[in-house]
């Protein structure tokens, strides 16, 4: 699944490791989810959507 | 959505380390088990029997800590995990099974015994688990 993680993050300045802290998940997840390895489960996706003060459908990107 | 409002890498550290003394206290036992009735002579059967039901709490003290190790960790983690128990489960039964029928019909003559089969269950599951984090690295 696409999404605008890496530019929203790029933003605020953030390392991989700062959003992985803010959002409660490994840095390893963070990666995967910018890489577009591993699609985040529903709870994760609210929680970025939420930091990034944006909609779940404005940052993920269903190609489907 | 938070069952506690620990960081994953506080979770992960204290279940880590639940893992790691529940695993030895189960191994410790379990050689007790094996090779401590050796040297207790005529109390034999009782000590047996006792080192029997140690090794079996130490051992859902372990199942116990396993799962809690795994809910502790965060989602890619788990199904790094889950896929890596899938594989090494997979790969015992079917190894297991073929190596039985290729003894049952003479094609081997070694006998192997299940502590084998575990081994090459625990193999399989950190071969199993690093190629699951390069993966998703």
């Amino acid at each position: 699944m696409k999404n605008h993680m890496k530019a929203l993050r790029a933003e605020r300045d953030w390392t991989q490791a700062d959003l992985a802290e803010r959002v409660n998940v490994s840095r390893q997840t963070i990666n995967a989810i910018e890489k577009e390895k591993f699609d985040p489960s529903l709870p994760v996706a609210y929680r970025i959507a939420k930091l990034f003060d944006r909609t779940v459908e404005e940052i993920f990107i269903d190609e489907q | 959505m938070q069952d506690s409002k620990q960081t994953i890498n506080t979770r992960a550290k204290r279940n880590s380390f639940g893992l790691a003394i529940w695993t030895f206290a189960w191994l410790v036992t379990l050689a007790l088990t094996t090779f401590g009735p050796g040297f207790l002579g005529d109390s034999l059967q009782v000590a047996g029997w006792i080192l029997i039901a140690a090794n079996l709490i130490a051992g859902i003290g372990w199942i116990v800590a396993h799962a809690r190790y795994l809910r502790g960790r965060d989602e890619l983690q788990r199904k790094i995990i889950l896929d890596a128990i899938a594989v090494a489960l997979g790969a015992g039964l079917v190894g297991g099974f073929a190596y039985a029928a290729a003894h049952s019909i003479g094609l081997v003559t070694l006998d192997i015994g299940i502590a084998s089969l575990c081994s090459l269950m625990a193999i399989v599951y950190l071969v199993a688990t690093v190629v699951g984090s390069v993966r998703y690295r």
